[in-house]
């Protein structure tokens, strides 16, 4: 009974990380309709940025807020180069060759072996649940999640500025007719996600060690969580972030071969029901 | 018909170069050319949905891969006879993107591409966890290459054929089906699927076709894939090859058969050479990849000639 709680703590935690994840990338897409192909290469340049910061500094705070901003400012490029690209196909294989580039560069200037960065002191506490020490990073990952999570609700359906986000998923055009600045607004979308995403692979590069390989697998589950979860939808990615993780969790410590085959399975079974997601939306 | 001679002339001079390749290029390059043949042919799966059905399809390695993994399980490991993994190879094939298409035909171009790439991404990981099938990280190697109706396929020479014979009759076969009423109407599809459904084309089954279709010429090359290097790998089916794929269809130019051909014969030729000098071949690979989209957005294929043309009247 123990084990199983256990496990099911690491997949709500796993998932809070997934979670913070995915919402970049499904910020992304609702807002702009952008499928960032780079966006697990935001993820690991703000993992390794957070290295070695952190291996400078000794700093973990400021190892994460460098990384961060990073990848926010390299998103900020992105943007600017983006409208070269005509349709979204292009948008698509233009992130993805930025992606693939920049991947090569991280390889060179850090090395093929996986890192880790080092977990802060004032999380090395175990906290003891039932008869077990849990680590206390991952409670504090997933308690970070749920801080995001609350912030971008707040966000979106709080302000003015949510609205319009709300808004240009809805219908871009109308909000452009509108004459609200559709551009300055994307671009701040755009920075917002790419430090989400830094954000994210700093914390999570903490406690899961990172290499070359895992820009593309961190692309896979964000796709799966927001593909699942439904597009555009922030509940939607925390819904499907909490499934990824516990599937993943659950599946790794019991039928460890066959876990991508449950996650498939998954993903096909809740398509069946759901073609856009379990909260997707069709788009006007 | 004397418009299409320079044509069909220049076609027939290309083929039978092709056929005289062994000849006068080293074995190691007849060996490149035959995996530039079977990225071409799965290049021109791609090409069929993305080109002519506006699909964009992440998985068509995952089907070269499902063939290979197919065949060198059950010729190694099962040691079935040839006649029975081969097109055991081919069904895997067909029926991995029978399950790709049928949950993809439900959604619009953009989703199905991201589900793709989803797709793939965990199918690889799927043969890289399931090492008591697959023998995970390091999958089969050394896969004895068959003998065909009597004809062995050590050699690189005889292998070289049977793949350039194959890339032939592959492409006779999707320019058929691509002109064919079928064909024509995948052409609809790609910008007016309302206006289908409403004359009466089922455009969900005819996508769904499409795409076995492309699955089935993508586990073809796949087969000779593997007939060719003998191994097969998680690696082989991942998100990185099948860009490399939409590549080899950039480069050629997406909207045109001919164009996976090219591509693929010039994209594993690229990666070899670039290979050579750097390790960094990525990188290299990314900036072409970018300054294809930026500039040359239709491909080789795509470069308007006219303009040349023009050049040349000026000067009479």
């Amino acid at each position: 009974m123990d084990r199983i709680l256990i496990q099911f703590l690491n997949g709500l935690t796993y998932g809070g990380l997934l979670f913070i994840i995915a919402s970049g990338f499904t910020l992304l897409f609702g807002v702009m309709r952008v499928v960032n192909m780079a966006h697990g290469m935001f993820y690991i340049l703000g993992a390794y940025v957070g290295l070695s910061v952190q291996k400078a500094t000794g700093n973990w705070l400021v190892a994460i807020i460098v990384g961060s901003i990073t990848v926010g400012i390299i998103a900020f490029v992105i943007e600017k180069i983006l409208p070269f690209a005509k349709s979204d196909l292009s948008q698509a294989l233009l992130t993805l060759g930025v992606s693939v580039t920049i991947r090569d560069l991280c390889l060179i200037i850090w090395g093929g072996l996986p890192q880790i960065i080092k977990e802060p002191s004032f999380t090395k506490i175990p906290i003891k649940i039932f008869s077990s020490n849990y680590p206390g990073y991952r409670l504090f990952v997933l308690i970070i999640a749920v801080f995001i999570g609350i912030l971008m609700w707040i966000l979106l359906k709080r302000t003015q500025y949510g609205r319009v986000l709300r808004a240009g998923i809805d219908n871009r055009s109308m909000v452009s007719a509108l004459g609200i600045n559709i551009d300055r607004t994307y671009t701040t979308v755009f920075v917002l996600a790419g430090f989400l995403t830094g954000l994210s692979g700093s914390i999570g590069g903490t406690y899961i060690s990172f290499g070359p390989g895992t820009d593309f697998s961190i692309l896979t589950y964000a796709l799966v969580v927001v593909i699942m979860g439904g597009l555009g939808s922030i509940p939607g990615a925390a819904l499907g972030a909490i499934i990824v993780g516990l599937i993943d969790s659950f599946g790794r410590t019991y039928i460890p071969q066959i876990t991508n085959f449950l996650m498939m399975g998954s993903l096909i079974i809740v398509l069946l029901f759901r073609p856009r997601g379990i909260l997707g939306r069709k788009e006007s | 018909m004397i418009k299409r001679t320079p044509k069909v002339l220049a076609t027939i001079f290309l083929i039978i170069i092709a056929f005289t390749i062994p000849l006068w290029l080293g074995e190691y390059w007849t060996q490149t050319m035959i995996t530039g043949f079977t990225i071409s042919i799965t290049a021109m799966s791609f090409i069929l949905l993305t080109g002519y059905c506006g699909i964009v399809s992440f998985a068509q390695m995952s089907y070269y891969a499902m063939a290979g993994y197919v065949f060198a399980l059950t010729a190694k490991d099962f040691n079935f006879p040839t006649y029975i993994s081969i097109p055991l190879a081919i069904i895997g094939a067909v029926i991995l993107s029978a399950i790709f298409g049928a949950i993809a035909i439900r959604s619009g171009g953009i989703y199905f591409m991201m589900m793709t790439i989803a797709l793939s991404q965990l199918f690889s990981g799927l043969m890289l966890d399931w090492q008591s099938v697959t023998h995970g990280y390091n999958g089969f190697s050394g896969v004895a290459r068959p003998s065909i109706f009597g004809f062995s396929l050590i050699d690189t020479n005889p292998r070289y054929y049977l793949t350039l014979v194959i890339l032939i009759i592959s492409y006779l076969i999707l320019k058929r089906i691509v002109n064919s009423p079928f064909g024509l109407s995948l052409r609809g599809l790609e910008g007016n699927i309302i206006r289908m459904n409403t004359l009466g084309f089922d455009t969900d089954f005819r996508r769904f076709f499409a795409i076995i279709i492309s699955g089935f010429f993508a586990g073809v090359g796949g087969l000779l894939g593997i007939f060719s290097t003998g191994s097969v790998t998680p690696a082989t089916g991942d998100l990185s090859a099948n860009v490399m794929v939409l590549m080899a269809a950039l480069i050629g130019g997406i909207y045109h058969l001919e164009g996976g051909i090219i591509g693929g014969i010039i994209v594993i030729f690229l990666m070899n050479i670039t290979k050579q000098y750097t390790n960094r071949y990525w990188i290299v690979i990314g900036i072409i990849f970018i300054l294809i989209m930026i500039f040359l957005p239709n491909g080789i294929l795509g470069i308007n000639y006219s303009k040349f043309k023009s050049v040349f009247n000026k000067k009479k």
